[in-house]
């Protein structure tokens, strides 16, 4: 299984939503990094949400793609905010720190609000 | 079930999964690993392993598998004009998984990495060194011995009670 990434912009706020779902490995981190890597760049992008609700897996090549998207963003200001990751997905960001980088939240409304 | 590359052995054999890799070129390596962690994902469902066990053995072996194909030969000389070939097997205990790798490559111990930068400041973090580092972190013990021609590591991971 691989990733599928799919990215709308949530009309009430203008933040794009990029919805990841599948297995986030060494394969499929370059699609992911493809999805997220020109929205972190952008500089007219303030927060981008990372819908997860249906992200089962994240390898380390994963975990590089996020960060570097922090790296991109945090200097002008804008934020990463996860939502709704599953227990095995955000303990993951836990033991790598991930969680002091972006926002997590439990739902893709709460990271739009 | 979707056919195995040429470079991929498997079988399974009650609560064990067994494994054999022969590398293909750094740019292929990763396919082959995620067929791989896909197949052991799937026999650990299958056997009724938690899903907290499943995504640690699933994590360990693309870890250790991608570990060895980017630097098995680019930073340690490799396995010497030979192929690079990694072997091993997973297997399912009353109170611990173990995932035991061999590899024909030169000395590797991973109870020696460099500490990983967990900084919560993002321009000094590292965007590399997550995934032994998250080993070490989901896995209990890690043993560690070289063999003449190789290197051999184990990992466990104790099953909660």
């Amino acid at each position: 299984m691989a990733v599928t990434c799919t990215t709308t912009i949530d009309e009430a706020t203008g933040i794009p939503v990029l919805r990841v779902e599948g297995r986030l490995d060494a394969v499929a981190a370059a699609d992911f990094s493809a999805a997220l890597l020109p929205l972190a760049e952008d500089a007219a992008v303030k927060r981008i949400v990372l819908d997860c609700g249906e992200l089962v897996f994240v390898a380390s090549a994963g975990l590089r793609v996020f960060i570097i998207a922090v790296k991109a963003m945090k200097p002008r200001g804008a934020a990463l905010c996860a939502a709704a990751a599953s227990d095995d997905v955000a303990s993951v960001f836990r033991m790598t720190g991930l969680q002091t980088l972006m926002i997590m939240k439990p739902t893709v409304g709460e990271c739009l609000a | 079930m979707k056919p195995l590359p040429d470079s991929l052995e498997i079988s399974r054999d009650g609560g064990e999964f067994r494994f054999r890799l022969i590398f293909p070129p750094p740019d292929a390596a990763p396919g082959v690993v995620v067929t791989l962690t896909e197949e052991l994902t799937a026999f650990l469902e299958e056997r009724g392993v938690s899903p907290a066990g499943v995504n640690s053995l699933g994590i360990a072996a693309e870890e250790l598998l991608i570990n060895l194909s980017k630097y098995g030969i680019a930073e340690h000389g490799g396995a010497g004009g030979r192929d690079l070939v990694a072997a091993g097997a997973v297997t399912l205990g009353e109170k611990a998984i173990t995932f035991r790798i061999d590899d024909n490559s030169a000395p590797f111990d991973p109870r020696g990495r460099a500490k990983t930068n967990l900084s919560d400041d993002p321009s000094a973090r590292a965007v590399g060194g997550l995934g032994l580092h998250m080993l070490f972190e989901m896995f209990e013990d890690c043993r560690y011995a070289r063999r003449a021609d190789g290197n051999t590591s184990e990992w466990i991971l104790r099953l909660a009670k």
